[in-house]
């Protein structure tokens, strides 16, 4: 009797601590940042040409250090 | 170099963890496809503010340093220009050293995009991998774009008489800057020294004790740093200076350069540069650097305009190791008087090889 007992609470401490190691891993790998709709800016960003026709470019500079 | 190098993203981009969130979530804006519209209230550098406070919710290790970091911080120039005479003069709010710094020097600072990236700003701007984020920035695109006209230009050639052995064998910075060289390592750093720069001997060894070479043999190891005979000319900065431009605001425009080597007396060997004799560079200053916007230099002598130069086109074989002669008694290499220019710091006085080895 007594060893069952010991072998439920084993048990239980085991599947407490893998609740706890699954809940840790969760929370430390879901995105703190979420997506939020592009498409507007996409349609031009994502097309060279346009992107090639909407800037002109300064020409480099040797940089300042 | 055109508007698609700038601004065009790779497709591929939005199938990344970085692209999976969204052009709005970094750089807010509106996503309507109208360009004036879209760009209301967006954030071109999206990483800039707090030490890249955006990036650091998930990259939190970087964060926990960065801020101290003198890529962001730009410290060692703040400091360097408060010393001259105007202690907390770049941070005081009204004060024009404030203003000159802050639309000069500080453009200077990184932030996690401009090396990931983006090209820097005070460089050509715009995106050095159609926003892919590069784990490893493109030397050419970043490190170069602030630090071209000397450190990294020398290295690449671009500068000077000869490009570094190194980058010759397809090295770049990152090959020997460990990485908290850029990203810091919580400890403040005010200065470039105070960083765990990297050394020759990490991975050449100790030449001094291990190396055939009789050169290395009848030297120790505290007479000079290596490059002292294994680089050559660096570039020499003279007369900058801050001064309004025609609009007003105030710039610091390129002054006199001059691609030269010197070996100098160390004025203050110690740990990290034990050295009697090291390679020099005269940095961009002058007593009347601060003449336009009304100010002087009152510890101008008391700073030495010549700086050790750790020169970063490392050669095997140079006009200087090309035998003993080459060195001993050349007193074109050494910095002597007449290379002082007028009105030059006291300082720089120490540092004159009055009597050639």
């Amino acid at each position: 009797m007594a060893k069952r007992r010991k072998e439920t609470l084993i048990f239980m401490a085991a599947s407490l601590a893998v609740v706890l190691i699954v809940a840790t891993l969760y929370v430390n790998t879901s995105p703190v940042l979420s997506a939020t709709p592009s498409d507007g800016c996409m349609a031009c960003h994502l097309d060279a040409d346009v992107m090639e026709a909407m800037y002109d470019v300064p020409p480099p500079a040797d940089g300042p250090g | 170099m055109g508007g698609q190098d700038l601004f065009y993203v790779n497709p591929d981009f939005t199938d990344t963890v970085h692209g999976e969130l969204g052009c709005i979530t970094c750089h807010g804006g509106v996503n309507v496809s109208s360009k004036d519209e879209a760009h209301e209230g967006m954030e071109v550098y999206p990483s800039q503010a707090d030490a890249g406070s955006l990036c650091v919710l998930c990259h939190t290790e970087v964060g926990e340093t960065f801020d101290t970091a003198i890529h962001y911080t730009v410290l060692g120039m703040r400091v360097g220009l408060e010393e001259f005479g105007h202690p907390g003069a770049t941070t005081e709010e009204g004060n024009i050293l404030q203003e000159a710094f802050d639309s000069t020097c500080y453009k200077c600072h990184s932030s996690c995009g401009s090396c990931h990236v983006s090209r820097p700003y005070v460089y050509t701007g715009g995106l050095h991998s159609e926003h892919m984020f590069a784990e490893k920035p493109p030397m050419e695109d970043t490190c170069f774009g602030c630090h071209g006209a000397r450190t990294a230009g020398e290295y690449m050639g671009t500068i000077g008489y000869a490009r570094d052995v190194h980058y010759e064998a397809g090295m770049d910075c990152m090959d020997c800057h460990d990485v908290n060289n850029f990203h810091g390592t919580g400890r403040e750093e005010v200065r470039k020294w105070d960083v765990d720069l990297p050394s020759c001997m990490d991975c050449h060894g100790n030449v001094y004790e291990d190396s055939d070479i009789e050169a290395h043999k009848v030297h120790s190891e505290d007479l000079m740093n290596c490059q002292v005979c294994h680089s050559t000319s660096n570039n020499n900065c003279f007369d900058c200076h801050i001064q309004q431009d025609t609009d007003g605001s105030l710039i610091a425009p390129l002054g006199q350069s001059r691609v030269m080597f010197k070996v100098a007396l160390n004025p203050e060997p110690e740990g990290r540069h034990p050295y009697k004799y090291i390679t020099v560079r005269h940095v961009p200053s002058s007593r009347q650097m601060l003449e336009g916007i009304g100010l002087d230099v009152p510890n101008y002598d008391n700073i030495a305009s010549w700086k050790y130069s750790p020169t970063h086109n490392v050669q095997r074989s140079t006009v200087q190791n090309e035998s003993c002669d080459s060195c001993h008694g050349n007193e074109f290499i050494f910095l002597r008087e007449s290379d002082l220019e007028e009105g030059t710091s006291q300082a720089n006085y120490n540092m004159v090889v009055r009597n050639i080895p």
